[in-house]
């Protein structure tokens, strides 16, 4: 392929960049907004008149904005990595054993995945509350790390490793320990890098969860605490703004520092589903 | 200027962890209680609660700024499951009738009943259920209308504006096409519904009787509702966006609008929202339905305080609870520190209610409420779904697919089939 | 020797299925049980048959639920997966640079959780002081406010949504796309195929399974739309973006209807499962 721009080419370039401005166009907002005094939030103009970090300051000075971000991040870190040993050990076990009812086990985790949100919240509260978890992080990281699609993916993913490779190992006299620790692990990394990125996402996004089984305002995630900042009582625009800009920071990273990896679990995994 | 109201959470917050490193000997003798409430009440629970701490110094209060309808939804869980509930908890009047049935509020009869002479007969009405008290008193919000004095000037009004027919005659004159000026704004949806309330309440309006039936063939509610209606479409004076939006508040602190109907906290949205305009604003009585009517106004809000029967402390919890319903000094420290309207009637006698607030110039207690009657809507359980039910008419009726008189008829025909 | 494969495989899998029976497979159950009983708080739920399910047949409010959320659900995905792919095939192309920049970019709104970005969006969408009606000003459109009005707040819930997560959608096409190896595409070139024959004819078949992947994610994910209505419009204005979940929260948490709630979501559960089989089939018969 040669590397002359056609006309279709360049055509096919503006309209990325198009789509690009549309999509990156709302956070830019938020951005500029955030460095905005509060009175100019929702008037006209898009660029503040004057920079002020006072919706910063204020988010450290008036609210537990790090306490949040802290708790956001050992859940989600919890739950990603629990969920890459538990996904990857369950993994491990469909795809390369047989044992009774195994599809039927697979199944149910998988049509799990159809219940709606809400369903489980009133048993579940009442259980986690006899087993004094209510407001504790384990009930945030627990639900994440069994994650239907980590299981689904590791699944996949393992299935195309080759049994040779597994036979071999336990000739030479490998337990199963070793053989997951030091065959599967490693071979796998990138079908649990993205279980990982995967659970990752979902934690730190979810809402209604922490919403319900967090009982303080120093236990809150940072959508909670985010969206307490909104309610109609008081609509902090200029706080959710700057809130809403460094909330996505940590993700963007991780997304940046982990692009290979999730790339490749995602072809291998997803792709041979 | 008051603070960012969430400062209160954080503050609750620090006051939670400082307490938590209190000196053991202190803890084995202290009681310690969560009050879960929201926004001003968090503000105003912070304020009187030193005096509360010299009062009890074996009770501490761990005061949590939580979203309103986190709050109700929260606690409904609480009761749904048995655990997880507050010492105290502050609930939306509208919505206190749903928990009493649940069984898992605390009977409050040996506390409240013994000072029913200090509030409304109409709340201990809605307070009780099985004739047994199950909420405190805490404040009430009746309907007030903010003003635009220098607008009502310009056009040579003069206010207070005694009857809602009046109201419409001066609305005409304020409505500037060319600047875009308005009278007032009116919700649509669910949120309209909260704002009619006033309205209704105002006329002595009933949706439904005292055994939680529904009022059939209900001219007087029918009317009301066109009235709204025709303030928005046929007069051609209200604004029509949600109360509370970014358009809202935009509207308001660009000058759309001439008045801000609220309950009397509104007072405290207005200072932020429109605090360029310090002094202009003023405020009046609701305007009433005729001039020989009642001087009585409707409720715009309120909230109950509730002890949850999974409360270990319960004498604890019943001492905050009364304190904050009772003592004079918090009843009217709530005022003074986000206008909460003391249901106590001693608290409503106290000289500081009638002390001026700076970004009125005037006293709101005098210029807005003193001498009128508040008006209660007899309220059913499961509230929400009667809001939801009217939110639909309402923006039917709005947009145009039914008059208000047929929005009125199906709404009231859904409640029959409900609640009868 | 094969019991003790069995035993070791069933030692793998438990200590996920501890956690998945404990915080999914029990909890469903139970709520389950809980759809066949009236229960209203802390009395113990009273058994009632089928009563719940045959009260939601006579539902209207249900049925309007059901319709919002098929359609909101159907266009969503329409529109999430043609655009997404699209996206994909042109970042795939060889000449295209930048490719890391594009896809870091696409992600970017994922980074904002559902309720920030619905709060960011209240702002987008708020009449004439919304960002949307400052960008359309200049062309001369007027934007009206579009969550007030029932005919267009169900596709300002979907756009949403479309903006959010198509770039996500994107990455896991291109990872497909770049999947299906280059010689294939390059004999089918050299055999003087033409760029769009390619495409229908080595290309899009390879990707069958991402697609069933994406496909049946973003399914799932939009009929189970909650976060968006619940911020921005509550179901409203009159009921136009009242989807089943949020039917289901207004149910439970409103009016502490737990059992008819739990029915409800029982429902939309077997309308995924359904929905989900019938793609599945649909697209492994036509690949074939």
């Amino acid at each position: 392929m040669s590397d002359r721009l056609t006309p279709r080419r360049v055509l096919v370039i503006l309209a990325l960049f198009g789509v690009l401005a549309i999509i990156v166009m709302p956070w830019v907002w938020a951005l500029l907004s955030s460095f905005k005094p509060r009175s100019e939030i929702m008037s006209t103009g898009f660029l503040p008149s004057e920079w002020l970090l006072d919706n910063y300051s204020g988010l450290f000075r008036d609210t537990l904005f790090v306490r949040w971000m802290f708790n956001s991040a050992v859940v989600s870190l919890s739950a990603a990595f629990l969920a890459m040993g538990l996904c990857g050990l369950a993994g491990y076990g469909f795809a390369k054993f047989d044992f009774p009812a195994k599809e039927t086990l697979f199944l149910l985790v998988v049509a799990s995945v159809s219940i709606p949100p809400f369903t489980t919240v009133i048993p579940l509260f009442g259980w986690m509350a006899k087993l004094g978890l209510l407001n504790t992080y384990p009930v945030l990281v627990l639900p994440f790390a069994a994650s239907a699609f980590g299981l689904f993916m590791m699944r996949q993913y393992v299935s195309t490793l080759p049994d040779e490779l597994f036979e071999a190992a336990r000739i030479d006299g490998c337990g199963e320990a070793r053989l997951f620790w030091s065959v599967v692990l490693p071979l796998a990394r990138p079908a649990l890098a993205t279980v990982g990125i995967l659970v990752f996402i979902s934690s730190w996004n979810s809402f209604v969860w922490p919403l319900i089984f967090m009982r303080s305002n120093e236990m809150f995630t940072l959508p909670v605490g985010i969206a307490g900042m909104n309610s109609e009582q008081m609509a902090e625009y200029g706080l959710v703004m700057a809130a809403a800009v460094l909330s996505s920071v940590p993700m963007l990273l991780v997304f940046f520092a982990m692009q290979k990896q999730i790339i490749a679990g995602l072809t291998k995994g997803a792709v041979k589903g | 200027m008051k603070r960012r109201s969430f400062l209160a959470g954080a503050a609750a917050g620090t006051v939670g962890l400082a307490a938590a490193r209190a000196p053991a000997i202190a803890q084995a003798r202290t009681t310690k209680i969560t009050y879960w409430c929201w926004s001003e009440h968090a503000r105003g629970a912070q304020a009187v609660y030193p005096r509360f701490r010299e009062r009890n110094p074996d009770i501490e209060v761990e005061i949590l700024n939580l979203n309103p309808q986190e709050i109700q939804d929260k606690i409904l869980v609480a009761m749904a499951t048995g655990v997880g509930a507050p010492d105290v908890g502050l609930l939306i009047e509208s919505r206190f009738p749903t928990y009493p049935p649940t069984g898992g509020l605390s009977e409050v009869t040996e506390h409240v009943a013994p000072r029913e002479a200090d509030f409304s007969p109409r709340l201990r009405t809605r307070l009780k259920h099985n004739n047994r008290y199950f909420g405190f008193p805490y404040i009430q919000n009746a309907a007030v209308m903010f003003y635009r004095q220098d607008y009502f000037a310009e056009k040579g009004i003069t206010a207070p504006i005694d009857t809602w027919a009046q109201w419409v005659e001066a609305g005409k004159r304020v409505r500037d096409r060319q600047r875009n000026i308005y009278m007032h704004q009116v919700s649509p949806g669910a949120v309209g519904f909260a704002n009619l309330t006033g309205y209704m309440e105002g006329a002595g309006v009933q949706l439904f009787d005292e055994a939680g039936k529904t009022v059939r063939q209900n001219r007087r509610a029918a009317e009301v509702m066109r009235f709204y209606f025709d303030l928005v479409r046929t007069h051609e004076i209200s604004l029509l966006v949600t109360h509370n939006s970014p358009e809202h508040f935009v509207a308001i602190r660009e000058g759309r609008l001439a008045a801000l109907h609220s309950g009397n906290w509104g007072l405290d949205r207005l200072e932020t929202e429109a605090r360029a305009d310090r002094g202009k604003w003023k405020v009046q009585p609701f305007p009433r339905w005729s001039a020989d009517g009642p001087p009585a106004v409707g409720t715009w809000g309120g909230s109950v305080l509730v002890i949850p029967r999974q409360s270990r402390n319960q004498a604890a919890a019943a001492k905050w609870a009364q304190y904050l319903s009772s003592d004079v000094d918090a009843q009217v420290g709530l005022w003074q520190n986000g206008y909460g309207y003391p249901t106590s009637v001693r608290a409503q006698a106290d000289a500081r209610l009638r002390e001026p607030q700076g970004f009125l110039g005037q006293s709101m207690y005098e210029a807005s409420l003193q001498g009128r009657e508040v008006n209660y809507f007899n309220l059913v359980a499961d509230w929400p779904r009667v809001q939801i039910e009217m939110g639909r008419q309402i923006d039917a009726m709005f947009q145009g697919q039914k008059a208000p008189e047929q929005a009125w008829a199906d709404f009231e025909a859904a409640m029959v089939r409900q609640y009868g | 020797m094969r019991a003790r494969r069995a035993a070791t495989a069933y030692l793998l899998i438990l200590p996920f299925f501890a956690v998945f029976g404990l915080f999914w497979a029990g909890p469903i159950a139970a709520s389950f049980l809980y759809s066949f009983t009236e229960w209203r708080g802390i009395t113990p739920p009273s058994p009632v048959g089928l009563r719940n399910y045959e009260n939601l047949l006579y539902d209207e409010r249900f049925f309007t639920a059901l319709g919002n959320t098929l359609w909101m659900a159907g266009l969503y995905v329409a529109i999430a997966n043609t655009a997404a792919l699209s996206l994909a095939l042109a970042l795939d192309s060889g000449w295209m640079r930048l490719r890391q920049f594009f896809r870091t970019a696409f992600f970017l709104p994922m980074t904002l959780s559902m309720v920030v970005a619905a709060v960011i969006f209240q702002l987008v969408y708020a009449g004439d002081i919304g960002l949307l009606a400052k960008l359309l000003a200049p062309l001369g459109i007027e934007i009206p406010a579009l969550l007030r009005d029932p005919a267009t707040a169900p596709y300002a819930l979907v756009a949403m949504r479309v903006w959010r997560t198509t770039g996500y959608y994107a990455i896991i096409y291109l990872a497909g796309l770049q999947a299906i190896s280059s010689e294939l595409r390059e004999a089918a070139r050299l055999d003087g195929a033409s760029e769009l024959n390619v495409i229908r004819h080595v290309v899009l078949p390879g990707l069958k399974p991402v697609a069933l992947f994406c496909i049946v994610l973003s399914t799932v994910s939009g009929l189970e739309m909650f976060d968006e209505p619940m911020v921005l419009t509550q179901g409203g204005p009159g009921d136009s973006t009242l989807t089943v979940v949020m039917f289901v929260y207004q149910q439970g948490f409103q009016f502490l209807q737990l059992g008819y709630a739990a029915a409800a979501s029982y429902v939309l559960t077997v309308l995924i499962v359904l929905v989900s089989l019938v793609q599945r089939f649909w697209l492994r018969e036509r690949g074939r």
